[in-house]
């Protein structure tokens, strides 16, 4: 019975390692990856891409950015376009992200960030978003504390 | 060891792993299992909730489990398939040694289903 169990287990965990999504590569696969996932908000490829958990307060300003747009825009969903430029060869590097809209309320508004991608344990993934003005680094997990 | 001492650890490994979630992963457990949910995840939100209530679910497992280990059984095949599934899932972003715990949390809830079924 306890044998069934084990073997239950195991098979769990293979079958959820084997369904998580590929590992991004490259820092090209990073940024095409981070621009589909922002599109849909997709936390399974959110999850796939960070290198640690982001912190409470990261998640808030995600959030309050989500939330900031949606009001700007009197849409659930604003119809926002990423743009990913300088993207490095290999594994690691920086990409710049640009964010616009063209929706009523946020045509005016702008987002640029440097996205850090490092490579760990195989594979690369975002480890933090820097303001590209002045260099300063904020990253994304608990480092930043 | 007796299935109430083996099932006490359990419970109190489930507590270890339900504290961790709630306070120690740095996450709005409430705020966070209700984003989730609204964005279209309930698979994760359930999750959590699970890992977090488990503790609980466990003890009254235990006091139902006098006359027969299955209730015992059923809990700690799902509570042990919750936590493995999640350290399988988000590896990454915990920190480094909770596979310990999720390996030691395995290790005595399969023996705690060993002394159930032999009681």
């Amino acid at each position: 019975m306890a044998a069934g169990v084990l073997v239950l287990l195991l098979g769990i965990g293979g079958a959820v390692l084997a369904l998580s999504g590929g590992d991004a590569e490259s820092v090209q696969e990073v940024a095409d990856q981070a621009v589909e996932a922002a599109e849909d908000l997709d936390v399974d490829a959110g999850i796939d891409l960070l290198c640690e958990k982001p912190t409470a307060e990261q998640q808030d300003e995600l959030e309050e950015l989500i939330e900031g747009a949606r009001e700007e825009s009197g849409t659930d969903d604003p119809d926002v376009s990423y743009e990913v430029s300088d993207v490095p060869d290999g594994a690691s590097g920086t990409f710049d992200l640009r964010v616009t809209s063209d929706e009523e309320g946020l045509d005016d508004a702008e987002l640029e960030v440097v996205v850090v991608v490092e490579a760990q344990d195989g594979r690369s993934c975002i480890a933090g978003v820097e303001d590209p003005g002045n260099g300063e680094e904020e990253v994304v997990g608990e480092e930043a504390d | 060891m007796t299935f109430r001492g083996w099932a006490t650890g359990t419970i109190l490994i489930a507590c270890a792993a339900a504290g961790y979630v709630a306070f120690g992963a740095g996450v709005d457990l409430l705020h966070l299992a209700r984003w989730l949910a609204a964005r279209g995840y309930p698979g994760y939100a359930a999750w959590l909730w699970w890992v977090v209530l488990a503790p609980a679910v466990l003890v009254s497992a235990a006091l139902a489990s006098r006359r027969t280990p299955w209730p015992w059984v059923v809990a700690v095949t799902l509570y042990l398939a919750g936590l493995v599934a999640g350290q399988a899932r988000l590896a990454h972003l915990t920190d480094g040694w909770t596979w310990a715990v999720v390996a030691a949390a395995v290790v005595v809830g399969l023996a705690s289903i060993v002394s159930a079924l032999g009681d």
